[in-house]
């Protein structure tokens, strides 16, 4: 019996003593944490050569690297590392004057040193997300001012590259020949609001830790996790994570939990990619007729069930600031469409328009298209097999991989397609980039390759290369209601996305004016993590400081209960010890 | 003809459970046009109705009414097994038989075609043609009876091959009747169990398949399928519409499956000797 006692006595305490430290080394790490969940996990390390090049890639990495202009919520763009900037047009350079408190993750002070290194880097290095063709040298006025210097007039500089170009430590990166190999610790120094702490491709999970010396204060949580899910909604609703996106149907019942939810602007379209190069499509005014027979409310009605609008035919977001006032407009009307057919040497009958006896005949090839590689439903493509049907166009509808779509679109083997494209709200680069086939660059599949009009491509090269802010603005107009009226492609919707957040993890979250750097739709913005002096901010650092002391009060009561659970012990054992003596 | 298979069919109870089954799949299949209240492509129902009076499974994200839905893609399900099943037999019938009558050369490059075919595996051939080529419900079901008839030929080659060498048939021959006579009088309808139970077999296979692929989002997007059912439903399952929408097409395809499955089991009792029990009505 006794030796049963004593045994128990050490097995106890010896389960105490183990699990003491790591309870209390638990408490002692418990500092604000917020937790992001994403369904695919992997984006690659969390380094400018090393992330995937897709919107999740870069954002994972623009918590740890800075550019020199930002974006928040309602404007863009704003200082970042940049306080101010100017355009010298003598010289056609910029000027960028840097904060002179920035300091990278290993101590060292930011300069304009780094500045033109990254520059001369990318250029010798190609970076994925920024094109450096425009640009000449960067130059050191002093330790925190570097002149920019642009081989030609190139408009869009301060949105695509001001915005969207990481600046990279000199002292590290001076000495990398190959940065795509390049995975040491260095490789994660960076001069953001978070310093790299760990990440899993197995697991897909990223952490990241609040770096104290950031030069627009310290961030307002102490971690940050992106963790994988299966199903983000879910793990939200369990309290897993803190922030997901949500389902356009569960938003209402989401609210109803208590979460937040954001609706995100309208960015990303629907789009019919449609093959000019081929009659009848090569003609404009079929192409009217098609786009006067689409019925893009049916669209957000059936397939998006209301979540989404219709789309601007000019390609800009009508929410953009860029959006032309008087893009043209093609209402519902089926009758005009056949009318229009009918003018081009179709003759209706029984319901399909023919011509030399052959019936009207198109092929539409359809895919599992969806955003961020995620697949999602696709109806769009029997809908509209209805509505051309209705106006005499017999369609041949095609399900096939995305990759083989794309393949055919790039190769111009196709009649229509639908496929889709985000970074509506950008700058209007986008408007050129998904028009023009440029010369020597990668066909993507959702560029129309439409050069064929000489108007529309001087008001692209207008707005490529106008530094004149008002004379831009009306190049871009003009293309939007160029590009409207020839319809190199036809836009169909856009889709409402919605996140959802916590709002106890006192971070609010929001959708970046334009998109998060060059216009990635996705509302994780690293200034929401940045208190920048407003109520939020201070809020949460009261609650920080009251978990601390709560964490610092629970640490000694472990060690406390052993040594009680051990007296009590060796209480028994005495007790026993004196009942047996008499 | 050694036992009279309809009499051992309609003693066996699994075997008619099957039938029966089956043919009320068929006959609501057949009878889908009349029988479905809405038309399955028409999407002007409001989505994600309950179900009622008016919609008896609900509607869908789109809005097509489901229970409609639901007959138009066992409709799809049942004439793509029966097509892939009948082309199937009549391949591996063909080419079998024609192995063992007209042997040497021939016969090795038949048979060895039926092992290379064998040894890879029908799914990945199927996924591929599906996604690279344009995949038209008949391309599909030629696709994969071209690949499904070797186990059927092997089986009709050996049992073909065994009967040429038994005395009834050798007096035929001797007696100076023609080749096509011996393979229509003597050798087609012992070859009978073979192609029937192929035949079931075949359809199963096919029917499986048609569902995965289409699940898999790789069949005609203009069909109505229970495959495609299935996956659309699949993502919406949060919006707990498993019972009106999820479980009427894996009910049905579990049905029409089983149902083929308790035929070919019953069939193979009654031709397979081993298998038979001891209450088979000799003659």
């Amino acid at each position: 019996m006794r030796r049963i006692l004593i045994a128990s006595v050490i097995a106890l305490v010896i389960v105490i003593c183990l699990l003491t430290p790591a309870i209390s080394a638990d408490s002692e790490s418990v500092g604000r944490e917020v937790r992001i969940a994403d369904k695919a996990g992997d984006w690659g390390h969390s380094s400018p050569y090393l992330t995937y090049s897709r919107g999740p890639g870069y954002l994972r990495m623009h918590f740890i690297f800075d550019t020199l202009v930002w974006k928040n919520e309602t404007a863009g763009p704003i200082p970042l590392l940049a306080e101010n900037w100017e355009y010298v047009a003598e010289e056609n350079a910029y000027v960028f004057n840097l904060a002179e408190n920035a300091k990278w993750h290993d101590g060292e002070p930011v300069t304009a040193d780094d500045v033109a290194f990254t520059i001369s880097y990318m250029k010798e290095h190609p970076y994925g997300w920024v094109v450096l063709d425009s640009v000449d040298r960067g130059e050191v006025i002093d330790p925190h001012t570097v002149k920019i210097y642009m081989g030609s007039p190139y408009a869009p500089f301060i949105a695509d590259i001001g915005g969207t170009m990481p600046i990279l430590p000199e002292h590290i990166w001076k000495d990398v020949a190959n940065p795509k190999d390049f995975v040491e610790d260095g490789a994660f120094i960076g001069c953001g609001p978070f310093k790299y702490a760990d990440f899993s491709k197995e697991h897909g999970t990223y952490r990241y830790e609040a770096f104290d010396d950031y030069y627009l204060g310290r961030p307002i949580v102490d971690r940050l996790i992106y963790m994988k899910a299966g199903d983000p909604q879910m793990a939200l609703q369990h309290g897993e994570v803190d922030f997901a996106d949500v389902k356009p149907d569960m938003v209402d019942t989401m609210r109803e939990r208590g979460f937040v939810v954001i609706a995100g602007p309208h960015y990303w379209n629907k789009k019919l990619m449609i093959n000019h190069d081929k009659a009848p499509l090569d003609n404009i005014v079929f192409r009217q007729a098609l786009a006067y027979a689409i019925n893009q409310s049916e669209f957000v009605e059936k397939s998006l069930r209301g979540h989404g609008t219709p789309a601007s035919y000019g390609l800009i977001s009508s929410e953009s600031v860029w959006a032309s006032p008087n893009v043209p407009d093609y209402p519902y009307n089926p009758d005009k469409a056949k009318e229009m057919i009918s003018t081009l040497g179709y003759v209706w009958e029984d319901g399909v328009f023919t011509k030399d006896g052959k019936p009207l005949e198109l092929q539409v090839l359809v895919s599992m298209i969806g955003t961020g590689g995620q697949p999602a439903p696709d109806r769009d493509g029997k809908i509209l097999k209805i509505q051309l049907e209705k106006v005499g166009i017999q369609i041949d509808l095609t399900s096939l991989d995305t990759k083989v779509v794309d393949t055919k679109v790039i190769n111009r083997d196709f009649d229509l397609a639908i496929s889709g494209h985000g970074f509506l709200g950008g700058d209007p680069k986008m408007l050129y980039d998904m028009t023009m086939q440029v010369p020597g660059t990668k066909t993507s599949p959702n560029t129309a390759q439409y050069n064929k009009s000489e108007e529309l491509n001087e008001f692209l090269n207008g707005l490529m290369h106008e530094m004149d802010p008002e004379k831009r603005c009306a190049a871009v107009y003009e293309a939007q209601n160029v590009y409207a009226r020839e319809l190199p492609a036809i836009s169909l919707y856009y889709p409402t996305w919605y996140y959802a957040y916590n709002p106890d993890a006192g971070v609010e979250w929001f959708y970046t004016t334009g998109g998060t750097a060059k216009g990635i739709p996705i509302p994780q913005n690293k200034l929401a993590l940045i208190g920048g002096g407003d109520s939020a901010g201070v809020e949460t650092t009261e609650t920080a400081e009251t978990e601390t002391e709560t964490t610092a009060m629970s640490a000694p009561i472990m060690p406390g209960l052993a040594m009680i659970a051990i007296l009590i012990a060796f209480a028994i054992v005495q007790m026993k010890r004196s009942n047996r003596k008499p | 003809m050694h036992i009279k298979p309809f009499q051992e069919f309609a003693k066996d109870k699994i075997g008619v459970a099957g039938l029966v089954l089956i043919l009320f799949l068929f006959t609501t299949a057949i009878l889908a046009p009349v029988i479905a209240p809405h038309d399955p492509w028409d999407y002007s129902a409001s989505s994600f109705q309950q179900p009622s009076k008016e919609h008896l499974l609900g509607t869908n994200d789109i809005g097509y009414d489901i229970f409609s839905e639901l007959l138009w893609s066992l409709r799809t399900s049942i004439l793509f097994g029966i097509a892939v099943a009948a082309i199937t037999c009549t391949l591996g019938l063909v080419l079998g038989v024609s192995a063992a009558l007209i042997g040497g050369m021939y016969d090795m490059l038949v048979m060895r075609l039926a092992d290379a075919l064998l040894a890879i595996p029908t799914i990945m051939i199927l996924i591929l043609i599906a996604a690279y080529f344009k995949p038209s419900t008949t391309v599909l079901i030629i696709a994969l009876s071209l690949v499904l008839w070797q186990t059927i030929a092997r089986g009709v080659r050996a049992q073909t091959l065994s009967l040429k060498t038994k005395l009834y048939v050798k007096a035929a021959n001797n007696m100076g009747a023609p080749t096509s006579y011996i393979m229509y009088k003597h050798i087609m309808p012992e070859l009978f169990p073979l192609y029937a139970m192929g035949f079931v077999t075949k359809a199963r296979i096919a029917v499986f398949m048609e569902a995965g692929l289409s699940f898999l989002g790789i069949f005609d997007p203009t069909t109505k399928s229970l495959g495609i059912m299935m996956s659309y439903a699949m993502r919406y399952l949060y919006l707990d519409v498993w019972f009106n929408w999820l479980l009427p097409p894996v009910f049905a395809l579990s049905l029409l499956i089983v149902s083929l499955g308790l035929i070919s089991y019953a069939i193979e009792e009654i031709f397979d000797p081993r298998l038979r029990r001891n209450n088979a009505t000799p003659i």
